[in-house]
């Protein structure tokens, strides 16, 4: 007690006194402000670019005081117009999470549990570019690695090339869509694009491969997608799960997993046996066709029932849809598409379908690109040989991916990684590896908005301002029909010490000696010298709504060149038979190669996009987290009822690999086959530092230890995996119910509801559109 | 001229300890028989306000002890106009608790007694009590435990004071 009263005292005299706290002003903190005022404030309405996924919906931030209030659409975008979509709308709970970033950090602790210290940027520079010049001294500049994802990361990836390395993976490419943009390249010369260069508003007939619409929500797609569904246009869902499309269907096909190319390559056999082509298209724009004939002739509709467990009623019958709305038709390209291992040869079937309907350069089909070409402040690429860290010889078209970099650092070649905004410990497979692979390097560098999983294991954590704090490279639209540029700017000032990715940037290029990288001074000298490449000013186009339309270079269809489009491929035309990889020993058509099936008492993990998330990145997200807080396992009521498990008790999932999740609620439903089972990805938090995302459902990247690699592009197949249910510490096998050849259609309905569906199907019942 | 009032001076010690913040909190610990370096502060701090594995033991903003963050934000934005002030620097979210102190020691400066009571007796004491016993109970900073406690007991004594109507605080704290 005494001790108390004494400590008090003293702390009382402390207090008082002393040089230092005469020194206190906090004038600035605070204006007066009339109280008869209050309420009646102007609320500024700031144009900038959304980033709660990367579809990049134009947004208004409406910003009372400083504060952001709302975000709303921007209308004159002309994506997404003024609709926006769940996350669009709480992208103010990003700004204001109080689990965010909020100063560089210094681990002064162990790896995985780690103690910080709060340090200045400065600082953070300083011990960064030392280790990096040590490393790159000792090692060579490709012992740096760089994980990178999203618009800000740019920059980044432009300086670690000027510093010299080539390690820059990117997991959009080789856990996404790199196997679709590939056999797009492969196909047509160029990618699908993002947004996908699909004319869905005018399309007559779309077919979905494993998509779903409405549970991946971007904003203009579905706008356009409903739209096209509000026309009449026919919808045909190849998906073994009763999705939020295939609820909208006019068939649904529930495939078997993993038999995708065998349902397609019967399809265009089909179609080309039948001439429901169309031939002077295919005759004008085509190379390989008699290759492609000959190759797909032997793949009957009786062989791909047996193989996929489609009726071949049903594949004739889409053949015949496909085929009466030839060209405005879309099959559309997908988007994550490392599943199986083959996924290149897969999506290439799917544009060699939509090139035989002549569904390309169309309207209502796949449209072209624009060319917007800006130039901005440079970085010179300084990799002077790309090192021969992945095999290339066995992937051709492959880039640097997590695998090889995983793979490099485990041997030793790699020493530092760089990891910005990405989840490298729950985006890719076999998440051991990953942590084995992060507890050999020397040095590891975390710079994101939310101390993520791999924040645990940083040595330096450093704190990126959000999208509504920053400005951003421009933002090119040109996969879209009508062409535009858009700029991301602050709608308010960063909070706390973030900040935007050129200061980081520049923080790091200075201290390197990379002069001759970034040379202008700020995003906005940046932003303006690309700007000048149209003849415009920085401030010209905030005054202008934040977006710069370019109707005029548009050239989206054939028409447009007045029959004069020559592909960049080899041949110049769309090559059915791939003369790049016959050149490389793959197979220039595609072939059916069958998949492992689940072993006995197992079923396959599939998984997928949660409407109102984007991956792990918004689960911690306050108001999003509470539409959807935690994921559930999809699981089939017959074998549900044959495992004894019922609709919202807990189960963990265990693989083949004994690898096991966290418990998660069970989704009882006759909407999905009995050899598998799905769930929503991005659920099952690790960093217990986002609190309310932390050990919320569970992870499917747990259960995803198998490692596949796509044949062609080496990225890492997620769709490999098999589990079974563990229920109170109790394995529990699966049964096999044999589900036998089926499909659905719209018409005659008493066939639509053969089996019970968790969502009625109305026929012209309409997708909500884009504010979910 | 008039002194640094003591919420002034209380938000100055929860600021990050660098330069005279640093100091003062040296001094303190010293004064107090509290053995700590200068980087064990920092790393005090950090570990309290601002990351922790696994939680930060007490982030220094209302929203975390009490209601819904937007729902706290506008409630003391709009305290701060009706009571004559808007913030002018953005660097935290409004119910930031230096901003909540310094908001404080203006009403207090302009002895504008009604605000400043409404604004302890309705908002800032439920919070603050429980941004005490977090630090107090985590047992991570003997010297932030101290400093919080004795924050929170003056602070408690002023708001008896202005229940009470006497106008003594200034006498008899200073």
């Amino acid at each position: 007690m005494g001790k108390k009263i004494s400590r008090r005292e003293f702390f009382k005299r402390s207090i008082l006194g002393g040089g230092a706290l005469a020194s206190i002003d906090y004038s600035h903190i605070f204006m007066r402000f009339p109280p008869s005022r209050a309420g009646k404030e102007k609320v500024d309405a700031i144009p900038s670019v959304c980033e709660m996924c990367f579809w990049k919906c134009g947004i208004i931030g409406k910003v009372k005081d400083g504060r952001l209030i709302k975000i709303e659409g921007n209308p004159l975008n002309p994506h997404n117009r003024e609709k926006i979509c769940a996350r669009g709308n709480a992208g103010i709970m990003q700004l204001y999470d109080p689990d965010r970033l909020k100063y560089p950090l210094l681990n002064v602790g162990e790896r995985g549990k780690p103690k910080w210290k709060r340090i200045s940027w400065d600082e953070a520079f300083e011990r960064i570019t030392s280790k990096m010049k040590e490393i790159k001294k000792k090692y060579g500049p490709g012992a740096v690695a760089l994980f990178a994802h999203g618009t800000s990361s740019i920059p980044i990836r432009k300086l670690l090339r000027n510093f010299g390395t080539d390690k820059i993976t990117h997991a959009s490419f080789d856990q996404c869509r790199g196997p679709r943009d590939v056999a797009f390249e492969l196909t047509f010369g160029m990618g699908a694009g993002s947004p996908e260069r699909v004319d869905l508003k005018n399309a007559k007939a779309i077919m979905l491969i494993g998509a779903h619409l409405g549970e991946s929500i971007h904003t203009s797609q579905i706008m356009e997608f409903s739209e096209a569904l509000a026309k009449g246009a026919k919808l045909i869902v190849v998906d073994p799960r009763y999705s939020v499309s295939a609820s909208k269907a006019d068939y649904w096909l529930p495939i078997k997993p993993g038999t995708d190319i065998a349902f397609m390559l019967a399809l265009i056999n089909y179609i080309i046996k039948n001439e429901l082509y169309d031939k002077e298209f295919v005759s004008r724009y085509t190379y390989g066709f008699e290759e492609l004939k000959k190759e797909v002739e032997s793949y009957s509709l009786e062989w791909a029932e047996k193989i996929t467990e489609i009726k071949k009623e049903f594949i004739k019958e889409v053949a015949h849809v496909l085929s009466e709305n030839k060209p405005s038709v879309v099959i559309f390209p997908g988007r994550q598409s490392t599943w199986y291992g083959d996924d290149t040869q897969r999506v290439r079937t799917y544009a060699i379908l939509a090139s035989i309907l002549g569904a390309v350069g169309r309207e209502g089909g796949y449209f072209f690109p624009s060319k917007i070409k800006l130039k901005g402040c440079p970085c010179p690429n300084r990799v002077e040989e790309e090192e021969y860290m992945c095999d290339y010889e066995e992937y051709p078209y492959t880039e640097p991916t997590t695998e090889c970099v995983r793979n490099a650092t485990l041997d030793g070649e790699v020493k530092f990684w760089f990891i910005y905004g990405s989840n490298v410990l729950q985006n890719a497979p076999n998440r051991k590896k990953t942590l084995s692979a992060i507890k050999k390097l020397e040095y590891l560098v975390v710079i994101d908005i939310r101390p993520m999983e791999t924040s645990l294991y940083a040595d330096i954590v450093l704190p990126e301002a959000t999208y509504l704090e920053r400005y951003d490279i421009p933002i090119v639209m040109q996969d879209s029909k009508t062409p535009f540029i858009q700029i991301r700017r602050p709608v308010v000032l960063p909070l706390y010490e973030a900040k935007d990715p050129f200061f980081i940037v520049k923080g790091l290029a200075d201290r390197l000696g990379q002069k001759d990288c970034f040379p202008c001074s700020t995003m906005e000298d940046y932003l303006n010298l690309a700007l000048q490449s149209i003849g415009k000013t920085l401030i010209q186009v905030e005054r202008e709504g934040g977006i710069v339309r370019m109707d005029h270079i548009a050239k989206p269809f054939l028409k447009d060149y007045n029959g004069n489009y020559r592909f960049p491929t080899p041949s110049g035309k769309i090559e059915l038979y791939s003369l790049k990889l016959k050149l490389s020993g793959k197979d220039p058509v595609p072939k059916y190669k069958k998949h492992e099936d689940p072993p006995k008492g197992y079923a396959r993990l599939s998984y997928g996009r949660a409407p109102s998330h984007t991956f792990t990145r918004t689960i911690n997200n306050k108001w999003l987290n509470k539409l959807i807080p935690e994921n559930e396992l999809w699981i089939n009521d017959k074998v549900a009822e044959k495992m004894k498990l019922k609709d919202g008790e807990y189960v963990r999932l265990k693989n083949q690999d004994g690898e096991m999740t966290a418990p998660l609620k069970i989704k009882v439903t006759p909407g999905i086959r009995p050899d598998m089972v799905h769930m929503y990805h991005g659920f099952g938090e690790k960093s217990p530092f986002l609190k309310l995302a932390y050990n919320k459902g569970a992870s499917d990247t747990d259960v995803i230890t198998k490692i596949v690699l796509d044949d062609i592009m080496g990225g890492m197949a997620k769709r490999v995996n098999f589990v079974k249910i563990v229920k109170n510490g109790k394995e529990i096998d699966f049964p096999e119910i044999p589900w036998g050849p089926s499909g659905f259609k719209r018409k005659p309905e008493k066939e639509m509801v053969t089996i019970k569906l968790t969502a009625p199907l109305v026929e012209g019942e309409e997708m909500d559109e884009g504010g979910c | 001229m008039q002194g640094v009032n003591i919420y002034h001076k209380i938000a100055f010690l929860f600021e990050y300890p660098q330069k005279e913040t640093l100091e003062q909190i040296l001094k303190i610990s010293k004064e107090n028989s509290i053995k700590i370096s200068p980087e064990e502060v920092e790393i005090q701090y950090t570990k309290l306000f601002i990351n922790h594995y696994p939680h930060t033991i007490a982030p220094p903003f209302a929203s975390s002890y009490i209601g819904k963050s937007d729902e706290v934000y506008d409630y003391v934005e709009e305290f701060y106009k009706i009571s004559g002030y808007k913030i002018n620097s953005r660097e935290f979210p409004p119910d930031y608790l230096i901003y909540e102190l310094v908001f404080l020691g203006n009403l207090y400066d302009e002895k504008n007694s009604e605000k400043e009571s409404e604004f302890l007796e309705n908002h800032f004491i439920s919070w603050f009590s429980k941004f005490v016993k977090r630090i107090v109970e985590s047992k991570e900073s003997e010297i932030y435990s101290l400093i919080s406690r004795e924050s929170l007991l003056i602070i408690n004594n002023r708001l008896k004071e202005l229940k009470s109507g006497e106008e003594n605080f200034k006498e008899r704290i200073f």
